[in-house]
């Protein structure tokens, strides 16, 4: 990947600046690929670069809770220590310690770094379907033990959870009746 | 149960599945395996509109994966056009022709009812696919990796994402440097000629 150029998806040739942005399709020169695409300012922006931290120049001035010798330039939002320039992990408009940050993403506190999120309400409808008495006795165990789990991101189908609870209940009273007529009855 | 600070999504347009394997052969595998083909489809994609991101969702019936994108750090959007649409078209075309042989050396009334009926409904699969405008395969680039968009497989669809997307990021990322505003056309709305535009491609869903 060439920094600020695009290039072609299929040969990764670099495309001609003449055919960007026009809303039109053009060949690419490499495989005459027909390409429509699309630059916007951050391909030719530099990235910013990091900064280590300054050194505490007067005794007595706030320092970073993990480098004593640097200067405190921000503070954890989560736990409220004080960072210098090197352990301020910058998240939109929120300050994290590293450890924080690693904290909250296994926690799942922080939503910007979630990447997966399993689905108990669909998991435990589907189950709560399957007419096989395991099945409603696991969809019960899923839909009340995860009853307060977060839902999905973008769908939350909020009406699975409850309908999971009746349909795995129903199941389970079922086939408890039927075991009953067949073995005690 | 949900976290009351979540931002809230708007769809774009687009559905599609990251596949296992090409369109056309998992149509072709159809015929081998049956609805068992439908296995290979691989995750649901769908792409969501935040406050300053875009979240690209997929989804394995059980899980949802999440990849986020900010206006700010997208720097390009690549269309190229694919010969999908061709190829499933000359296959259909192929099984249109294929039913309507049987049906003609077919005599019974009933056998020859039930082939032309088939064949119709394949006729209605390939005017749908025709209608729906050029595949395609749309990538987004930014300073560390290239996505592909799966969901957007379709040119009028992803010209219509990114006639949705472009004001966002502009407004995101401000002016082009000055050293590059000359060099680089500015930005326009895309205009999809004639025979891209279609019912399907302002919808979102």
């Amino acid at each position: 990947m060439q920094a600020g150029v695009l290039e072609c998806p299929k040969c990764q040739t670099a495309l001609p600046p003449a055919g960007l942005n026009t809303g039109q399709f053009f060949r690419c020169p490499g495989c005459h690929s027909e390409v429509q695409a699309e630059a916007f300012p951050a391909l030719v922006r530099p990235l910013p670069r990091g900064a280590a931290g300054e050194a505490v120049m007067v005794p007595g001035e706030s320092a970073c809770f993990y480098h004593e010798a640097r200067k405190a330039v921000a503070v954890c939002d989560a736990c409220g220590r004080f960072l210098c320039a090197l352990c301020d992990c910058h998240l939109n408009t929120s300050h994290f310690c590293p450890g924080c940050l690693n904290a909250g993403r296994q926690d799942r506190r922080i939503q910007e770094l979630e990447t997966v999120r399993p689905l108990y309400g669909r998991q435990a409808f589907v189950l709560s379907l399957l007419p096989l008495f395991i099945t409603g006795l696991l969809a019960l165990f899923l839909a009340l033990r995860y009853w307060k789990a977060p839902l999905s991101l973008v769908k939350p189908q909020r009406w699975m959870l409850p309908a999971a609870v009746f349909f795995g209940a129903l199941q389970t009273l079922a086939f408890t009746l039927l075991f009953y007529r067949l073995f005690a009855g | 149960m949900e976290n009351p600070s979540s931002p809230a999504y708007q769809r774009l347009t687009g559905a599609g599945y990251r596949r296992l394997l090409p369109g056309w052969a998992i149509f072709l595998l159809f015929f081998v395996i049956g609805i068992f083909a439908l296995l290979l489809r691989g995750r649901r994609v769908q792409l969501w509109l935040g406050p300053d991101h875009l979240l690209l969702v997929e989804w394995d019936g059980y899980k949802e994966y999440y990849k986020r994108f900010r206006f700010a750090d997208i720097q390009g959007v690549t269309i190229r056009k694919t010969h999908e649409r061709l190829a499933l078209n000359l296959l259909l075309a192929l099984l249109i022709a294929l039913l309507g042989l049987l049906a003609w050396t077919v005599e019974d009334p009933v056998g020859v009812g039930i082939f032309l009926g088939i064949a119709a409904v394949v006729f209605i699969v390939l005017v749908a696919n025709t209608a729906l405008g050029s595949t395609c395969q749309c990538y987004l680039r930014t300073a560390v990796q290239v996505e592909d968009l799966a969901c957007l497989n379709r040119v009028p669809r992803a010209r219509a994402a990114l006639d949705r997307l472009r004001p966002l990021i502009q407004e995101a990322q401000g002016a082009w440097p000055q050293a590059q505003a000359a060099a680089t056309p500015s930005p326009a709305p895309s205009v999809a000629p004639a025979g891209e535009q279609n019912a399907f491609s302002a919808t979102s869903g």
